[in-house]
């Protein structure tokens, strides 16, 4: 953030926590932006990050009354701003730990509590058709492609882990077809 | 995805909603900041003042000090000053005697002095308070004056009108001269 800019909201923050309503349309001007490229990259999830995001900013404005006007009012919103990021980190985690099942898993959203012998028999056969097909790849093919699932990029750079789950999921589409012949 | 109680808002609307946050948030405060009036109130009545006076002062005196926080800047800046000033034409009266139900004839002479007396304190410390800042002072000398008066006027009214009376009299015997002698030294800090 450029110093003029730092200067500008911590004077426009002290007016609106003053009563000043002018300086309610300045101070969301400068911490809007902010806010949001600094969720976006913390927050993989588009939708998540813009949330959570907006939810800072609404958070900023209702203690704006109280603002001290010693703080430094960009790195006070960034904090809060942290505090969203990170309860919208633990939501996705949370997400895909209750939704992903991983091949060999039955999906407990996908279960029917009543189903037909029939609908049973395509489960299972599916299941284990997509077991074998992971079964067929290189160790660390079948490794990339479930933490992919989970969500688990683990150590490895974003651009690497990409460029190794594209590779895993064409090998898992050829090894499908080979065995299933399906385009 | 988002949270399922909220939903991404278009800019436009969130910058409604936020401006709708900021000032449910300010008038949250002047709530929660009126709390002298309340207790005003309840030193009024524990020094002799009557119930219905006491209620009929201090529910409009509430209302403006509420209001005066929200808006904030000069006005809302008055307030507390103006309260704290207001104390002593409001215990003045009622601390030495004992007025329940009001003063009695003979007592009717002290509790009319010690509101002027509590007036003059009051205006001292408007006045002086008003003449040091550099920028708003006028607002907020009106602002702190009326909310003074008004609060001081629940005390004595345990004088009747003329203690009422002498402590508007009082208020600017006092504040006249600090103003003018506030004014002749330099000023000290802007707003409190």
């Amino acid at each position: 953030m450029e110093a003029a800019d730092r200067r500008a909201l911590n004077a426009a923050m002290a007016r609106l926590a003053e009563g000043d309503r002018s300086a309610f349309s300045p101070v969301f001007e400068i911490l809007w932006p902010l806010l949001h490229s600094f969720a976006r990259g913390l927050v993989r999830d588009a939708a998540e990050a813009e949330d959570a995001a907006q939810h800072a900013l609404l958070k900023v404005f209702e203690h704006a009354p109280r603002f001290d006007p010693e703080r430094d009012a960009a790195a006070w919103a960034v904090a809060i701003a942290a505090n969203e990021c990170r309860a919208a980190q633990r939501r996705l985690r949370r997400r895909r730990e209750r939704t992903v099942p991983l091949p060999g898993e039955a999906d407990p959203a996908a279960l029917d509590p009543h189903p037909d012998p029939e609908s049973e028999a395509i489960e299972r056969d599916l299941l284990a058709a997509a077991a074998e097909a992971l079964g067929a790849l290189r160790p660390e093919d079948a490794e990339t492609l479930k933490a992919a699932w989970r969500g688990d990029r683990s150590a490895l750079a974003p651009a690497t882990f990409r460029k190794r789950v594209q590779r895993a999921t064409e090998r898992l589409r050829a090894a499908w077809r080979s065995r299933h012949g399906t385009p | 995805m988002a949270r399922p109680d909220t939903a991404v808002l278009p800019l436009p609307l969130l910058r409604r909603r936020a401006r709708r946050t900021y000032e449910g948030a300010r008038l949250r405060c002047a709530l929660v900041d009126a709390w002298p009036v309340p207790l005003a109130a309840l030193l009024a009545l524990r020094l002799g003042g009557s119930g219905t006076h006491v209620l009929a002062l201090t529910a409009p005196l509430l209302g403006a000090s509420v209001l005066l926080l929200w808006v904030g800047r000069d006005y809302g800046r008055g307030v507390w000053p103006g309260l704290a000033a207001g104390m002593a034409p409001l215990v003045l009266p009622g601390l030495m005697l004992d007025c329940s139900g009001g003063c009695s004839p003979g007592a009717q002479l002290w509790c009319q002095s010690s509101c002027v007396v509590g007036g003059v304190l009051a205006g001292v410390v408007v006045g002086w308070r008003a003449a040091r800042l550099t920028t708003g002072s006028v607002r907020f000398g009106l602002v702190a004056a009326a909310v003074a008066l008004s609060t001081g006027a629940i005390g004595c009214l345990l004088g009747g009108v003329l203690g009422v009376a002498g402590m508007v009299v009082g208020f600017g015997l006092g504040a006249v001269p600090a103003i003018v002698f506030a004014s002749s030294r330099t000023p000290a800090a802007p707003a409190p």
